[in-house]
């Protein structure tokens, strides 16, 4: 049973004093900010770094979101990210030493109409012809795979079909981030808590320090990686406006069932997915209030819809009880894909931001092209289409169908 | 039946019995029962197996706070049955066990603790690879508590209301009745939520003094009467509230009776001012073995002889830290249970008439001593020391009355935005900044004596009246004064745990975490209580940190070895008491729109869909190729329902330059009686809806749009004029006409029929 | 959560009977002098500003106005009287 066999209780990871000196800092213990730092290190062999988190690593995103992975995106540029970030858990299993309780469970996204049908095929070559396993299955196929769906035509948006995506599935998103923080922490970053960035230092167009609560750092490097508050602290403190729109992202679970959702089943028309944890509770979301704000207080209003939404789609469900609700920060871009950039406007100055509602699924992928923008200063190709200047220059990519800017021209 | 039945208290009718079965044996009841009550009274003390260890688990609390009575019913799963009211002909099963409750084949997992410390899943299971995917399966079917079917559909009517009222008074205790009664003598909209059957709280249950020779039990019955006379106030029982929102939004769910229409409903009320008076529940105590069946809180043996009529066991141990401890050994004693001895944590400050009551009745007062273990799956004997571990005393017997003192119930403060504190003279966390139009009052501030619970709560509702405008200064400062003379919040015990020697000391019942599970995730660094939570999964289970929510920061604090912790509460999330997804979703009806030629359409065989806020047939044939329409389209001709369609009317002096902006071209060219057909761009320049113009008069339009855009037009014209001023006018016309497209070669035949002239494409140009 | 707000018509209403309609930016910038940074600027960015910020509401279901009101994204609640705040 040498699987069973756990070593002594060693912290995780170490309380130490802030330096005065770092040779990156990075502003955010959430799962893109300890996935560069852990990169840094590991790859580039840059330990000095700062991780700078205002709540606790895990407080933010990273620990409220249900995890869901996948690769089958819209566009081109996008897939190459999410398809290798999929192919990293295994990896990142073994390299961290850290059980991240990848279930490759496959993500069903139900079609409602025909017309929704056509354009999932869309999708769905799009995928294919980028590597990444993706088909059409009708109602029936769905119903084999997911015996709680209701295929039946008495329901609002009755189901026609399904985008089966079987390399897709969830994970432990608390395991994700403390793994990063263990391996990352032992190979000397120093991730500070409690600590609020106040300000960042320019000086000739170059990053040169960044104030905290606990003290100021002296830095060449800054990335931002502030989740929700990003598009706040780049205004604030830099002056520069990003294309975000900061809402708050609803979720809940029910209380712990044996085995009944083997897959991860998501429907637009709904604006709902659900997917099983490993505790058995059945975790539910999608709906987000349209109105920008930084709290994370859930509403009457959705709990309610997602009740409406799931005792359409998995009847069964209406002889369970919701157990938790909670809600977390998204930063929403227009095109529903990220800001990654760097060393354009200040030098020494990085963002891995706007990921709205994604940001989990392609962490570490991103984490590790970040680490080498900022040990290189170079941009590699795979995060070039995700510079902020697409936006003035017209080249907004289609995530979506529509812009979701939360104006009226959405 | 093994009733108590003479006295005053009981909320049972011994008279009335229910039958139901459990694992396949009639079992007899009474009305007034919960589920978990009438098998306590069968002599059932295992209820279910554990999570993780399978350990056996019985009745604890009365309230649902663990899911130690989670039971199947009639094949709902997680049924809590401590708060579920029995019917005749129910069904009930354990869950989560193979085998019995009493012999389940996988109990072995008890004795391999060892192997699954804190954070277990996070470090093993992974080495080597392959050894994951086939783990995940077993650790899949492992967890969970009950199981559903995938045909499974819960029967009964599930309803909504959303009442609205000047004051929203949570919890119907003492505290609450006199905040509603307050508030409602100021003539005021009340609305009254206790999450129990009855309203009375904790002097419900209570023969002790209340005033003037009434017993508690006689002056809540008094409040109640005169609450049902105040035709002002709505009450709600066994309506638990589960959401607070902003604005004073508050949701509960109300269970309903054998005479109400529904089996469940639904409450979101709009108040004005909120009085919390949920008062208290009791905080576990932390021993070895702590969570055995025959281990019960003081609440739950008292409720338990003196509302249900169930003497809980022939001989017990008490092991408190707080009066109420003293009361129920005394009351219960005085029914026939024997009662070796009473341990109480604290050295002194106890009351003196319920000391000397004790005397009178031969029952040892153990100051400064405390339960250590329990002995058997079920009790048979309890170790009891003082609290420095300095002894030990072996006691047999077949209950252990167990409670470290009071824990307030602050979770509506809390999701209501109430500032929390830790007080170092209650032990309590207690609200230091309440919001406004908020109120807390009774027991849950700390209080224990029952005029000043009642003096509170007249405050609280004084208080909420002049949120509504109902200011009395006078009334407001008598009630302050009041209060003030009165006897003010008592110093609550803060010890966390027992001397402790053994590893199965369980600080949350329902994720099986022990005491040692939270060292050891300190020790790895996890030194946040909300990372602890998180890293040991303590208060992450059905009974919503019912359990852990006092004992883990209090714990936390207390083992974290540098200072600078401070002692903080685990965030507290809705729904405070699970609700079933049918609650919520309730009786939700899906509402639509019809086009004229709705009825024709449906009678010709169309398949029906959902288009927006519309049903419409979107295909007649037998299948989705749909090829004899199509063909009879493209050679003969067909007829297209397109009422859907926006259609609008822009007029005014600046009509013509609010289309110019909205759409990509020049509309001033469309002549007086012509049309155009145009599109519209957002501001980055993407097209988003397509249609044509008509000219009816000078700045005078008739224009159409997308289905989907039918319902936001007019709002997004007004978005992009917003800054100029400009003056037109415009109506959205799409519900008024029906539309028929008519396409195909014969399309010009048919039109001459309909429109009785002679029709021709040069003459339509 | 929940958003009341109040419309300058209708009174205070629950907020998902109106449709935000984003930072109060201005009016659109002037078109002789338009650049793609100044257009993009007015379209896509934001201020995102945790605090007070003036902003549009549409009381859609309702009487159909657009209006600005101020409102703390920090804590969610209209704010009647900014400068008091500030």
């Amino acid at each position: 049973m040498g699987f069973l066999m756990l070593k002594k209780n060693k912290r995780f990871w170490q309380r130490v004093a802030l330096q005065s000196h770092y040779d990156a800092v990075i502003i955010g213990g959430g799962l893109h900010g300890l996935a560069t730092a852990y990169f840094l290190a590991r790859q580039h062999g840059m330990t000095n770094v700062a991780v700078v988190e205002k709540e606790y690593i895990g407080f933010g995103g990273a620990g409220r979101n249900t995890a869901i992975v996948r690769a089958n995106q819209r566009t081109p540029e996008n897939i190459p990210l999410y398809r290798e970030a999929l192919e990293l858990w295994p990896v990142l299993t073994e390299e961290l030493d850290f059980n991240l309780m990848f279930n490759n469970c496959g993500n069903l996204n139900l079609m409602h109409s025909e017309a929704a049908m056509n354009a999932a095929r869309m999708n769905v070559a799009t995928a294919q012809f980028h590597g990444v396993e993706s088909h059409l299955i009708d109602a029936r196929q769905c119903k084999e795979l997911v015996p709680a769906l209701n295929i039946s035509e008495d329901i609002t948006f009755p189901i026609i079909g399904a985008m089966y995506h079987p390399p897709g599935g969830i994970l432990r998103h608390d395991a994700v981030v403390w793994g990063l923080a263990k391996s990352a922490s032992r190979l000397g970053v120093h991730i500070h808590q409690h600590t609020e960035t106040t300000s960042i230092g320019v000086e000739n167009h170059k990053i040169v320090s960044v104030d905290t609560n606990r003290g100021k750092i002296y830095t060449p490097r800054v990335l931002l990686a502030a989740g929700g508050y990003s598009a706040a602290i780049s205004y604030a403190m830099l002056g520069i406006k990003l294309p975000i729109s900061v809402l708050t992202i609803q979720a809940m679970v029910t209380q712990p069932l044996k085995p009944i959702l083997d897959h991860v089943v998501s429907s637009g028309a709904y604006h709902a997915y659900a997917n099983q944890t490993l505790k058995g509770e059945i975790a539910t979301g999608a709906h987000m209030d349209p109105w920008p704000n930084y709290t994370t207080h859930t509403t009457a209003y959705y709990i309610k819809h997602q009740a409406e939404a799931l005792a359409e789609l998995l009847p069964c469900l209406r002889g369970v009880k919701f157990m938790r609700h909670w809600a977390g920060l998204a930063d929403m871009t227009p095109d529903m894909a990220p800001i990654l950039d760097g060393n354009d406007l200040i030098e020494g100055y990085y963002m891995d931001c706007g990921w709205g509602y994604f940001g989990f699924k392609s962490c570490a992928a991103t984490g590790k092209y970040m680490a080498q923008f900022m040990a290189s200063g170079q941009c590699s190709d795979i995060l070039k289409p995700f510079a902020l200047r697409r936006f003035a220059q017209h080249r907004l990519m289609g995530e979506t169908a529509a812009l979701v800017n939360y104006s009226p021209d959405n | 039946m093994n009733r108590l039945e003479k006295l005053p208290t009981l909320r049972i009718n011994p008279a009335h019995p229910i039958s139901f079965t459990y694992k396949n044996k009639t079992c007899q009841g009474v009305s007034g029962d919960t589920i978990a009550t009438a098998l306590y009274a069968n002599g059932i003390r295992i209820f279910s197996r554990s999570l993780k260890y399978h350990r056996p688990r019985g009745l604890y609390s009365l309230d649902g706070e663990s899911c130690n009575t989670f039971m199947e019913v009639d094949r709902i799963p997680n049924v809590c049955a401590e708060t579920t009211r029995l019917r005749d002909g129910m069904t009930v099963n354990a869950q989560n066990v193979k085998g019995t409750p009493e012999f389940d084949l996988l109990g072995f997992l008890d004795k391999l603790d060892w192997a699954m410390p804190a954070g277990f899943y996070y470090r093993s299971l992974h080495k080597p690879a392959w050894i994951w995917p086939i783990a995940l399966k077993q650790v899949r079917k492992a967890a969970g508590l009950g199981k559903i079917a995938p045909d499974f559909h819960i029967p009964g009517k599930y309803d909504e209301i959303y009442p609205q009222t000047d004051v929203c008074v949570i919890g119907g205790g003492a505290a609450g009745m006199s905040a509603a009664l307050a508030a409602a003598r100021q003539g005021l909209r009340v609305i009254l939520l206790e999450s129990r059957p009855w309203l009375g709280g904790f002097f419900d249950y209570r023969t002790v003094e209340y005033a003037g020779g009434v017993p508690l039990y006689r002056r809540a019955r008094d409040l109640v009467q005169q609450l049902e006379q105040t035709p002002n106030v709505r009450i709600f029982t066994h309506t638990a509230m589960i959401g607070a929102y902003h604005h004073n939004l508050i949701t509960a769910f109300q269970k309903g009776t054998e005479t109400d229409h529904f089996d469940e409903r639904y409450i979101e009320i709009q108040a004005q001012s909120i009085i919390v008076a949920t008062g208290c529940i009791e905080r576990p105590l932390l021993f070895e073995n702590n969570e055995r069946p025959g281990v019960i809180q003081i609440g739950c043996a008292h409720r338990l002889a003196y509302s249900f009529g169930v003497l809980p066991g022939k001989r017990a141990v008490f092991s408190v830290g707080h009066d109420l401890g003293i009361e129920a050994a005394i009351d219960l004693f005085d029914l026939g249970l024997e009662i070796p001895c009473l341990a109480d944590i604290r050295e002194d400050g106890q009351d003196a008439y319920l000391v000397a009551r004790l005397a009178e009745r031969n029952i040892p007062l153990l100051r400064g001593w405390i339960a250590v273990q329990a002995h058997g799956k079920t009790v048979k004997k309890a170790t009891l020391s003082p609290i420095d571990g300095s002894q030990q005393r072996d006691i047999e017997c077949d209950l252990l009355v167990a409670s470290a003192g009071m824990t307030p119930v602050t979770a509506p403060l809390s999701l209501l935005q109430a500032t929390l504190s830790f007080d170092d003279h209650t032990g309590f966390f207690l609200p230091i900044k309440l919001p406004p139009q908020v109120h807390a009052a009774g027991r849950l501030l700390g209080l224990t004596n029952s005029l000043s619970i009642e003096a509170s709560g007249r405050l609280a509702g004084i208080s909420a009246a002049a949120d509504c405008g109902r200011q009395d200064v006078s009334k407001l400062n008598e009630a302050r004064e009041e209060l003030s003379r009165l006897p003010g919040p008592q110093r609550g015990s803060k010890l966390v745990t027992a001397p402790l020697k053994g590893r199965k000391t369980f600080i949350c019942f329902d994720e099986d975490t022990t005491v040692k599970n939270i060292r050891q995730a300190i020790q790895m660094g996890f030194d946040e209580p909300e990372l602890v939570k998180r890293f040991t999964a303590a208060g992450t289970g059905p009974g919503q940190g019912g359990i852990p929510g006092h004992n883990l920061p209090l714990f936390i604090a207390q083992t974290n070895s540098d200072g600078d912790v401070k002692t903080k509460a685990t965030t507290v999330r809705a729904p405070l008491v699970p609700a079933f997804i049918a609650t919520y979703a309730a009786s939700k009806h899906d509402m639509c729109k019809r086009t004229p030629v709705h009825d024709m359409q449906e009678k010709a065989g169309g398949m029906m869909r959902r288009i927006g806020v519309w049903q419409r047939a979107r295909y007649f044939s037998q299948d989705l190729s749909c090829r004899e329409e199509i063909e009879n389209v493209r050679n003969n001709v067909g007829m297209l329902d397109a009422s859907t369609l926006g259609k609008f009317r822009i007029w005014g002096p600046d009509a013509l330059k609010a289309l110019q902006r909205m759409y990509v071209s020049d509309i001033s060219r469309v002549c007086e009686g012509k049309i155009k057909y145009s599109a519209m761009c957002n501001e980055d320049g993407c097209i988003i809806d397509d249609g044509v113009i008509v000219k009816r008069a000078e700045n005078d339009y008739y224009f159409t749009t997308s289905t989907g855009r039918a319902g936001s037009t007019v709002e997004w014209f007004r978005y992009h004029t917003r800054y100029d001023g400009w003056n037109f006018y415009m109506v959205n016309l799409t519900d008024v006409f029906g539309v028929i497209n008519l396409a195909g070669p014969n399309a010009l035949r048919v039109l001459e029929k309909v429109a009785d002239t002679y029709l021709s494409n040069e003459a339509l140009a | 959560m929940s958003l009341i707000i109040r419309c300058p018509i209708c009174g205070k209403r629950s907020a998902y009977e109106f449709r935000y309609g984003g930072e109060d930016k201005g009016p659109r910038p002037d078109e002789d002098s338009l650049t793609p940074e100044s257009w993009c600027d007015y379209v896509h960015m934001n201020q995102c500003v945790a605090g007070i910020q003036k902003e549009w509401w549409c009381h859609r279901d309702g009487c159909g106005l657009w209006f600005t009101i101020h409102r703390d994204t920090i804590n969610n609640l209209e704010v009647q009287h900014p400068e008091a705040q500030s």
